[in-house]
């Protein structure tokens, strides 16, 4: 104690209480951090998307109707829809885009995505087992080719069950559109196809890889100009 | 009149538990044991010369769903990627900020020349671009789960195999990241400043 009468020193139990709580503080905010974990499941989209590319070159090609499951977009629901699944065994792309409008905040919202070299009739990506559930496509004239060709040995009204594309051992798999049996489910059957100038609305695809996207861009911009509204990617 | 003075070891005695435990906390990011989140008013610059990842997930959302936090301003409308178990080169990251009274832009150019493990991400973009993508076998129009604000939506994703997701030149602005894991560097540059600078 000093001789004014002032006492000085520090005192244990003030200090050692705001210690505590400083050091609370710090656990509550580690506790708090740990807890923010995304986790991520796929389910199909509920609305179509826009594709487009200026070719298609597809190997072992395959069409048929087929049904697909998607989300409702509410409580976890699914329902059924009949689409067009084109299916290729071997496929190569000149340039790719696809798009998908939603609506964000309450304004509608474009999230597109392209890749391409930019160089016409270089098919840069290239993949392999891709299927694409279709709403519409449409292949146009263009310097690149026209329209949507079917090559070699094609059959048209077989039965999608029917429809090869893919191949293990060398022998064509059974079903790889995974269409249901019975009839009314039309399919087109070609050694080769070749798809120019292409714009469409699928609801999903799978591309077997490992594929390179070249130059990829991905955007958000205001509004609902997608890949429809765009020159077609190469 | 008493005059006081700091007595250095009880000051340390003091001190030394919240270094400790923010020390702490710092191992905890390293090791990945809690996250790390970034959000900010003006886009963040952030790029790669080369990366890998296990897998590759590209939707629409916004930057809170990053993040949780708020930015200063609304939410805004962004491409959220989401990469796994995701190694960078030469990462380079600049967070810049308008300080508050003296109106001046700052901004931190955070570098590093090996390559960082960031495990698994989450980055709001505001636009993004990568010279080169190879990935595995893709899902396009598939949707997360688990985002309640829109369910049923739009996503580009990977499959899940080690290392089957290479980037080359990722060049890309966010307002919001997630580093779910963390952050394992072995070296990092960095350079604040009073103005903007660029990666």
């Amino acid at each position: 104690m000093a001789a004014s009468g002032v006492v000085y020193g520090t005192r244990w139990g003030r200090t050692n209480a705001l210690v505590l709580i400083a050091l609370l503080v710090i656990a509550g905010i580690v506790v708090a951090v740990k807890q923010q974990v995304i986790a991520a499941n796929l389910v199909f989209q509920s609305s179509t998307s826009q594709l487009a590319t200026s070719a298609i070159d597809g190997s072992d090609v395959g069409f048929g109707v087929v049904r697909m499951t998607r989300s409702t977009g509410s409580g976890g629901g699914t329902d059924v829809k009949n689409v067009l699944r084109g299916g290729f065994a071997n496929g190569k792309l000149d340039g790719l885009c696809v798009s998908q409008v939603q609506s964000i905040l309450g304004v509608n919202m474009t999230l597109k995505i392209t890749a391409g070299d930019g160089v016409l009739g270089t098919y840069e990506i290239q993949g392999s087992n891709a299927l694409f559930d279709i709403v519409s496509i449409r292949g146009t004239n263009g310097s690149n080719g026209s329209g949507i060709n079917m090559d070699g040995r094609a059959q048209f009204g077989l039965a999608a069950s029917d429809v090869t594309t893919t191949k293990t051992n060398g022998v064509f798999d059974i079903n790889p559109l995974e269409a249901d049996q019975g009839t009314g489910w039309f399919g087109i059957d070609a050694d080769k196809g070749n798809l120019y100038n292409i714009r469409g609305t699928i609801y999903d695809g799978v591309i077997g890889g490992p594929f390179s996207l070249p130059n990829l861009s991905i955007t958000v911009t205001p509004g609902t100009s997608g890949c429809d509204a765009s020159p077609l990617p190469k | 009149m008493g005059q006081g003075r700091v007595r250095l070891g009880r000051f340390f005695a003091v001190i030394a538990p919240c270094v400790a435990a923010c020390l702490g906390v710092v191992l905890a990011i390293m090791s990945g044991w809690i996250s790390v989140a970034f959000a900010s008013s003006y886009p963040l610059d952030l790029t790669s010369s080369q990366g890998r990842a296990d897998r590759l997930s590209i939707t629409l959302g916004t930057d809170r769903e990053v993040t949780g936090m708020d930015g200063g301003d609304r939410a805004r409308p962004v491409a959220l990627l989401h990469v796994s178990k995701a190694e960078l080169a030469d990462l380079c990251l600049v967070p810049r900020l308008k300080l508050p009274v003296i109106g001046r832009m700052f901004s931190l150019r955070i570098s590093s020349g090996r390559t960082v493990r960031m495990g698994s991400a989450n980055l709001a973009a505001a636009q993004a671009t990568v010279d080169g993508l190879e990935v595995p076998h893709t899902y396009v129009g598939a949707s997360p789960e688990d985002s309640p604000a829109r369910p049923g939506g739009f996503a580009m994703a990977t499959g899940g195999e080690r290392g089957s997701v290479r980037l080359d030149g990722l060049d890309t602005q966010v307002y919001g990241l997630t580093l779910e894991d963390g952050m394992s560097l072995r070296s990092i540059v960095l350079r604040p400043r009073f103005g903007d600078q660029h990666c």
